[in-house]
């Protein structure tokens, strides 16, 4: 028996145990979007711009319509409800109408239906597309001039500001003022499963969903918007999925909306499965910011900071706003600052939509200030360590939104363990000794340290809840089903595990069931790193009050006290001799039509937050990491290697501990692909690095052979056994410690990301920093 | 994917093999490890015409030449043990960094030539050795160079039966420069040396991924010959390199990047030549 930091003992919860759905998933059996099949389902093919920027002056289907095998082409006019999607603002064309603006190379303009994929594909070919090429948009800073419009108004479309304390006057009198500009690219989320979706007209008159995907509820409100439909003629059940990472939040609702218009118009199942190639070329990704940072300093205290980000956001908002929020709060890095102002803007270009990715908006911010607090200390001769212990967040502490935070902070904890962990000192003399003893070759060491507001926060507190349904059938066997959406980051086995902890039975006789709109009410998105939290307490909750049910039972059973009644791994007992099977117990209910199926709800407390001016409680809580990991440069190419990775992470809790190391060995092999190989490449706003072959992204030879994880439980009182999130802090302190270290190797301060060995060579061949 | 395949060959003889893809050379495509057929996307393929069949497979030596059938698989040729006697580390090594372990057990030698692929190692490190193709065309079997092979013009191509290499007491290095393990080259560097008491009595440099196909570089070949092989030698290989590099830019690096690289990679295989000839 674990005991937890929140105190609570625990009989499954901190247990190492089995992925539950790792069976299926390894000897084929599971069913991704793709496998699904339905009868007389026809196949879909998206006709798109391909241009960047121009006006849409005809659409030509005749030639795609008499083509063998094609049932239809469907335009605009085909859409019974509503053309306008996106999940903030509603600025994107379902399918872009005649007369108005193409404004990204993978806006959509029709879907060709066929019986067979290829003939769907070659009739969408087939369609001739009238566009009258205006000049495109394609960098922040020809967006920042606005001297092209993208959507008529300023192409500054959204604002996000800090105002705390008085950074201006301070900066101004100070005697250490440090500025540096920063620039990270996109980053493509590499899901192994592309986007897929089918929909078919059902029992109920209405349609039902099938696909991969995040938020089966954005879906549903999706589908409905563009239908006409009200939402409870629409039931989204989400297939296995393989791989999301923010990739599959917003987009499978406009995937759905294409295939939709098909099976509505021809009341058949409609089918729409992308190809690598258009998933990477028209599908969301990190967005690009481009930042400016001045920092003042008083000794080793950071007195003030002022930052000013621009996000490239593409053609349409998309979820822009949102992402921005995080950015927002995350920019001035995890440091209780007295004096803070951030600006965000983001801006349209005629390029790809960003959207939601691991870290959401805030990886690209905290390499920045990462690298500005790195390169602050070597100039001032501070041990980059020191002085981050020196101004990080500890309880009392105030961040950078003057949020006070006085439980669950555990990041100068995690500082203490990689300082531990990596022997920091140690670590930088010797490359100090290597780098004396070689020309070749350099090495660096680099220091990351983040924090991570868990959940949706002030900037989306409508969609901080979950619901959970939990039924004990006749038998014991349990079943579970959630909103929240299994996508390979193991929520299933977590959710699976409080279950078994709460009502005492085995984890094998619990069947976490796929998410579906038709059982859960709308329990917000899969993002967020919030499922252990939100579904968690859903379903704890639900258990707990299925379990005070069966302590009834066996009362009733064997006079016993109730508070002396044990459940654990399928037996109930006393602890005076009197016990019998979880299943057997269950079977006394039923014959006592005792209700034995519960709905369980979890929302969070209202935050205070005061959006005019930035401050307030901006999340729930914090997660925490720092990071130290060691690089080597290969000074003739520019070429590097990371050699070595130590990582603490303040998790609350780790309620599946092989989960969470699973977590974060993944999330660092993808911030490492971030930091150095992921180099997006696109020519005239068309991507054109658009499959793997191109688009490179790290393999495990590329992961250090040494990383050596350490998780920190500082427990949250409102997490479940105190758990708060690692989803996305596995991959955030990355990037920022890659580039330090890099930094340090060469002797030049890295300021972009990728680090791509064109760029390192660069830097080492410049005259000066 | 290739969508609309009707009909898979597996022919007896090399002949036969040939004149399938004579019947219907635009609807047709020969199979031999299958690595760039399964990432082929095309409707236009209707036949597959499957080179397995042939059995070209073995690793043979003919008096002063090892035979090397076009169908061995990548892996199956860096640890025959005839190449690993005769040729040492070279191809063992050099190939090591071709893909994956998984890929070098499908992708075979003739498969990895015959598409004239701009990063191919296979092929980058065969011109460095001087390597000949025994090909199969209109007018019946033909010994060529390989270099001749990638000259051809685009319509002509017969089939590559196999790869012959002399023994010729050459001694050869590769280098590879690539973003991951299994990347393909950024560029790659194959340099081959006939030394002779000392000095380079005779070169081939070749250099690949420049994005265009593998190529060698004879004005610093000529500019090599007897050049002592001593300290200098690899950082004068270096310079000659980054002076007469042709290539391109694309996604993978800017021209400048690659001249810059295959100089570097150059002066480290001349490195390991220097070691070996010491």
């Amino acid at each position: 028996m674990l005991k937890s930091n929140s105190g609570e003992s625990t009989n499954v919860v901190g247990k190492m145990v089995k992925r539950v759905d790792a069976l299926e998933k390894v000897n084929g059996c599971a069913r991704f979007a793709a496998d699904i099949a339905f009868d007389g389902q026809i196949y879909c093919a998206l006709v798109i711009a391909e241009k960047p920027h121009g006006i849409l002056r005809s659409i030509d289907v005749s030639l795609a319509s008499k083509m063998e095998g094609v049932e239809a082409v469907f335009t605009w006019r085909d859409i019974p409800g509503d053309n306008q999607l996106g999940e903030a603002i509603k600025d994107m064309p379902c399918l872009v109408k005649e007369g108005e603006k193409i404004r990204y190379w993978g806006d959509v303009v029709a879907v060709v239906a066929a019986r067979d994929r290829i003939s769907a594909e070659n009739a969408a070919k087939s369609v001739r597309l009238d566009i009258e090429d205006l000049e495109p948009v394609l960098s922040i800073e020809e967006a920042l001039e606005d001297r092209i419009k993208i959507h008529g108004g300023s192409n500054v479309k959204v604002t996000k500001l800090i105002r705390k304390g008085d950074p201006e006057t301070v900066i101004k009198n100070s005697k250490e003022v440090f500025e540096g500009e920063f620039y990270a690219h996109y980053q493509e989320q590499a899901y192994m499963e592309p986007q897929g979706i089918t929909v078919v007209p059902d029992l109920d008159y209405g349609y039902t969903v099938y696909g991969t995907m995040q938020c089966p509820y954005y879906v549903q409100s999706a589908v409905a918007h563009v239908l006409g439909l009200p939402m409870n003629r629409i039931r989204v059940i989400q297939t296995e999925t393989g791989g999301a990472f923010g990739g599959k939040e917003d987009v499978p609702s406009y995937v759905a909306s294409y295939a939709a218009v098909a099976a509505f118009n021809l009341k058949r199942p409609a089918r729409l499965i992308y190809s690598r190639e258009i998933d990477i070329q028209t599908t969301s990704k990190r967005h690009p910011i481009k930042s400016f940072y001045r920092v003042a300093m008083d000794g080793k205290k950071i007195k003030a900071i002022e930052v000013m980000a621009y996000m490239d956001m593409g053609a349409y908002a998309t979820l822009t706003p949102i992402v921005m929020f995080r950015t927002l709060v995350h920019a001035a890095g995890a440091y209780d600052i007295e004096n803070v102002n951030v600006d965000v803007y983001g801006v349209y270009t005629n390029k790809v939509p960003p959207g939601a990715f691991r870290g959401f908006g805030s990886p690209q911010v905290l390499f920045a200030v990462e690298s500005m607090i790195d390169d602050i200390a070597w100039k001032l001769r501070i041990d980059p360590m020191e002085l981050r212990e020196e101004n990080t967040l500890r309880p009392g502490s105030r961040t950078s939104t003057d949020h006070l935070i006085v439980e669950s902070v555990g990041a100068p904890e995690t500082l203490a363990r990689v300082k531990e962990s990596s022997h920091w000192k140690d670590l930088v003399k010797e490359c100090i000794e290597f780098n004396r003893a070689n020309e070749d070759k350099k090495r660096g060491a680099g220091l990351s340290h983040i924090f991570y507001g868990v959940s949706l926060g002030a900037g989306g507190q409508a969609l901080d809840k979950s619901g959970a349904h939990v039924l004990i059938n006749r038998d014991g066997s349990v079943e579970v089903r959630i909103g929240g959406t299994e996508m390979g980051q193991g929520a299933k086995t977590v959710i699976a595990m409080m279950a078994a902890e709460e009502l005492g039975q085995r984890m094998e006789r619990i069947l976490v069931h796929q998410p579906d709109t038709a059982f859960v009410p709308d329990s917000g998105p899969t993002v967020a790193s919030r499922t252990t939290i939100y579904s968690g307490n859903a379903v704890r909750r639900a258990c707990i009050t299925l379990k005070g049910k069966l302590i009834s039972v066996f009362y009733d059973l064997f006079n016993s006290r109730p508070d002396k009644v044990k459940f654990c791994q399928g037996e109930v007992s006393d602890g005076e001799g009197r016990a019998i099977s979880f299943d057997r117990l269950v079977d006394a209910a039923y014959v006592r039509n005792v209700k034995l199926f519960e709905a369980g709800w979890y929302d969070t407390p209202k935050l205070s937050f005061d959006m005019e001016n930035g401050l307030g409680e901006a999340y729930v809580t914090y997660s925490y990491a720092s990071q130290v990991v060691q690089v080597e440069v290969d000074m003739a190419t520019g070429s590097t290697k990371v050699l070595k990775g130590f990582t603490a992470h303040d998790v609350g809790k780790a309620v599946n501990p092989d989960g969470v190391i699973g977590q974060i060995q993944g999330g660092f092999a993808q911030g490492m692909g971030y930091a150095l190989y992921e180099d997006l490449k696109l020519r005239n706003g068309k991507i054109i690095s658009d499959n793997f072959n191109t688009y490179i992204i790290p393999t495990i030879h590329e992961v250090p052979p040494e990383l050596v994880i350490d998780i920190v439980e500082d427990a949250f009182s409102e997490g479940p056994y105190g758990a708060k999130g690692i989803g996305e802090p596995s991959l955030m302190p990355v990037p920022a410690s890659v580039a330090n270290a890099v930094s340090m190797a060469i002797g030049k301060r890295v300021r972009q990301i990728p680090v791509t060995p064109e760029y390192v060579l660069g830097l080492i061949e410049k005259k000066t920093d | 994917m290739l969508s609309n395949v009707k009909e898979y060959f597996r022919p007896k003889t090399v002949e036969e093999a040939f004149e399938m893809m004579e019947a219907d050379r635009e609807h047709s495509i020969f199979l031999s490890g299958g690595t760039i057929v399964a990432l082929m996307g095309s409707s236009r393929i209707e036949r597959i015409i499957d080179l397995k069949s042939l059995r070209l497979d073995s690793v043979s030596i003919k008096e002063d030449e090892i035979v090397v059938g076009a169908t061995t698989t990548v892996e199956a040729f860096r640890k025959d043990p005839l190449m690993r006697k005769e040729f040492g580390d070279f191809f063992y090594d050099s190939f090591s960094l071709v893909g994956s372990w998984q890929i070098r057990n499908m992708a075979t030698i003739g498969g990895s030539i015959a598409p004239k692929l701009g990063w191919s190692d296979v092929s980058a490190c065969l011109l460095a050795t001087g390597a000949g193709l025994m090909v199969y065309g209109p007018d019946g079997y033909r010994r060529i160079m390989l270099s001749d092979y990638f000259a051809l013009p685009a319509g002509e191509k017969p089939l590559i039966t196999h790869i012959i290499i002399k023994k010729d007491g050459w001694v050869s290095a590769f280098e590879k420069f690539s973003k991951t393990t299994f990347d393909i080259a950024t560029v790659n560097v194959a340099i081959s040396v006939r030394p002779e008491r000392g000095r380079i009595k005779a070169a081939r440099v070749v250099c690949g991924s420049r994005p265009q196909y593998p190529m060698r570089f004879e004005t610093i070949e000529n500019a090599l010959e007897e050049l002592e092989i001593n300290d200098v030698m690899p950082s004068i290989v270096r310079s000659l390199v980054f002076d007469n590099f042709t290539g391109g830019s694309n996604m993978l690096a800017s021209f400048e990047y690659r001249k810059h690289l295959a100089s570097v990679m150059a002066q480290k295989a001349a490195e390991k030549i220097k070691e070996m000839v010491r």
